[in-house]
């Protein structure tokens, strides 16, 4: 397992507050809907919570990234699921999903994902793929999870003499 | 736009088009002009970073999350010269003889098929890697197998010099795995065949191809184009549309030329897949060596196939189940998980194909049949069952609600994992083997013949994964380089048998 010193590497101190919103460089589509994402993402990723200000920023670049090459509809598509999300909070929770703690979000959006109407299960599935890709591409969040692939292979594990692939004439040929 | 000619121009640059630009080889040797137009770039070996994101963007359309129309399904196929050989893993497998006789097309006998896969098993150097160089994640579903009552078989596998990046899905940083872009279109070009990237080919017209080059953007991978940025109409007496079981049928569907030849777009098929992950109680080599050595094929018993793979990061967090504590809590195991793909052989059916939008974009119509849903709850209680053999504390299933099962209840997998927890939208479903869309067969029921001629137009061929009637059941490429193969050997003997 990676330590708890490795995980908390790139977690700062200070939780995410949903009510007040780190200002970065500005975002095309998420600003708008800024806290709202960053809510879900919170629900997604429990780590999220403390991500910096500057990290919460790559994150929601690489979320912008991955939807510019998507058609509109679907850019679109997007910010209205996670509008929809801030307001069935309110009327599944009572609460606005932004004004929920990260333990009823998070059951809130499994049930979402669980849900009978298959467009909020789609939706739910596509917002967390966001919010994965965004996350899990971090080369910090990575190393920190133990992923250790590299060009290098078996020899950055082993002595070089173990490692070396034969060439078929010295492997075994499945043309027998 | 500019008009250029050739004799043949081939579209597309992956197991299709790099096996037929190299069948045309002797062609371009005795002065026939052969044209590969590939859409997108051909990267130089420092180029393959083994970076998750920054590899996806470049290699997939996409970006490997290409979605099928109602969302329920991505599908990953490669976009770069080599096309999808360059992201495969490199598994090289002979079609199974029950599946090509059930194909009924006339004139294609699998024997003949065999005999080429072995022919492209020799020239890619495919063999079986030593067990020093199998990682525990392969090993283990070995010992599974063993242990649950089943016969796991070895991949053999195309590679030369493999290092075990495990990173063969980002493209192999190590240039060892031998895809059309190591072998077949260096020999094409070497031969004279000309192959132009960044180069889409935007529609059909008769015995022409209507294409536009794009500049090489500022900080992106890949060689620049060969050709001016701009658009093209080259004309050839022959085209070969090799743009897979997507691009191909879309290429014609948005061609007036070809849009209503019958059957067209009919007939896709990709072995709807997801992944399973295990948790062990200790650390084992999961992201070191090649990511694939073992398969257990139940297709003909069962309609599913099960593989030994790994994924990065993020592939992982997508295709768990869920999100949140126990998301998280699984993630952080990540050195002490191992994983099986669970690949069902679905069967071709009339709602599922491959469409456009009224921009000419390809829209891949998909619904999982009860079958298939069917062949994926029985393939993952056999997963489960051989990871627990396996030794593995937890389970990851998709199809069980909630998905994680302790190794305590692993007596009651078939109560656990049902067909009611199939939920599209809920579970992660992907699939990388798509077929289908210009099927081969007679000309009333199908697209294509036995030499990927299309029925009613002499000047079109195929040659991709496009042809195959129904689903293959097994990993496609070196099927379709012998159909490819094929295709290329009847255009030499419509060139006088060069």
């Amino acid at each position: 397992l990676p330590s708890r010193r490795a995980i908390n590497s790139f977690a700062p101190t200070t939780p995410y507050s949903a009510q007040s919103p780190d200002s970065g460089p500005r975002l095309s589509l998420l600003q708008p809907i800024q806290p709202i994402f960053r809510a879900v993402a919170t629900a997604v990723v429990p780590e999220a919570e403390y991500l910096k200000a500057s990290e919460w920023a790559e994150v929601e670049a690489a979320v912008e990234a991955a939807l510019a090459g998507r058609p509109p509809e679907i850019r679109r598509q997007v910010v209205q699921f996670l509008r929809a999300l801030e307001y069935l909070a309110l009327v599944r929770c009572g609460h606005r999903l932004t004004k929920l703690d990260r333990n009823r979000r998070e059951a809130f959006l499994l049930k979402i994902q669980r849900s009978r109407v298959y467009k909020l299960r789609r939706g739910m599935w596509g917002v967390r793929t966001l919010v994965f890709l965004a996350y899990y591409t971090r080369p910090e969040v990575s190393a920190a999870l133990g992923y250790r692939a590299s060009a290098a292979g078996w020899s950055a594990r082993r002595p070089a003499s173990d490692v070396r692939s034969p060439t078929p004439a010295q492997g075994t040929s499945p043309h027998a | 736009m500019r008009e250029l000619s050739y004799d043949v121009v081939i579209v597309g640059s992956g197991a299709g088009g790099g096996t037929v630009a190299q069948g045309l080889g002797p062609l371009a040797r005795d002065g026939k002009r052969i044209l590969v137009l590939e859409q997108g770039p051909k990267l130089e070996d420092h180029e393959y970073t083994g970076q998750e994101l920054d590899m996806a963007s470049v290699l997939y359309e996409d970006q490997g999350g290409f979605l099928t129309a109602d969302g329920s399904m991505t599908l990953a196929f490669g976009r770069l010269y080599g096309g999808s050989t360059v992201v495969y893993t490199g598994t090289s497998l002979i079609a199974p003889q029950r599946v090509v006789r059930r194909w009924c097309v006339p004139g294609l006998d699998w024997a003949d098929v065999e005999q080429r896969c072995r022919k492209f098993m020799v020239e890619n150097e495919v063999h079986y890697l030593p067990r020093v160089l199998l990682n525990e994640n392969n090993k283990l579903f070995a010992t599974g197998c063993l242990r649950a009552g089943y016969r796991a078989e070895q991949f053999p596998l195309n590679l030369r010099g493999c290092r075990g990046s495990s990173l063969c899905n980002l493209g192999c940083p190590n240039a060892a795995k031998l895809g059309t872009h190591r072998v077949q279109l260096p020999n094409a070009e070497s031969d004279g065949v000309e192959v132009v990237t960044r180069a889409e080919a935007l529609r059909l017209e008769e015995r022409a191809v209507i294409v536009r080059v794009s500049e090489k953007t500022p900080g992106s991978k890949g060689l620049p184009s060969t050709w001016e940025p701009g658009e093209y109409r080259v004309r050839a007496p022959l085209v070969v549309l090799s743009g897979g079981a997507v691009g191909t049928p879309a290429l014609m569907l948005r061609s007036p030329v070809t849009q209503h030849v019958p059957h067209l777009g009919h007939g896709f098929t990709c072995h709807p897949a997801h992944i399973l992950v295990a948790e062990h109680d200790h650390e084992i080599t999961n992201d070191v060596g090649h990511p694939k050595s073992y398969y257990l094929d139940r297709a003909e018993e069962e309609r599913f196939v099960l593989e030994t793979c790994w994924y990065f990061p993020f592939t992982t967090a997508k295709n768990l189940t869920g999100f949140g504590h126990d998301h998280s809590r699984l993630m952080r195991a990540y050195p002490r998980l191992q994983m099986i793909l669970v690949l069902a052989c679905d069967k071709a059916v009339p709602e599922n194909r491959v469409t456009v939008d009224p921009h000419g974009r390809p829209v891949v119509h998909y619904r999982f049949t009860r079958e298939v849903v069917r062949a994926m709850v029985m393939a993952t209680r056999a997963s489960a069952r051989i990871f627990f053999a396996a030794g593995a504390r937890r389970v990851h299933a998709p199809s069980a609600d909630p998905p994680l099962i302790e190794r305590q209840d692993s007596y009651r997998l078939d109560d656990l994992i049902r067909e009611e927890h199939f939920l599209p939208g809920r579970i992660s479903v992907s699939a990388a083997h798509l077929m289908g869309g210009c099927g081969m067969g007679t000309p009333d029921a199908s697209v294509t013949d036995a030499r990927g001629r299309v029925h009613g137009l002499p000047w079109l061929r195929v040659a991709d994964a496009s042809l195959f009637p129904d689903a293959l059941e097994i990993n496609p490429y070196l099927t379709i380089m012998a159909l490819a193969d094929r295709v290329a050997e009847s255009i030499r003997d419509d060139f006088g048998g060069a």
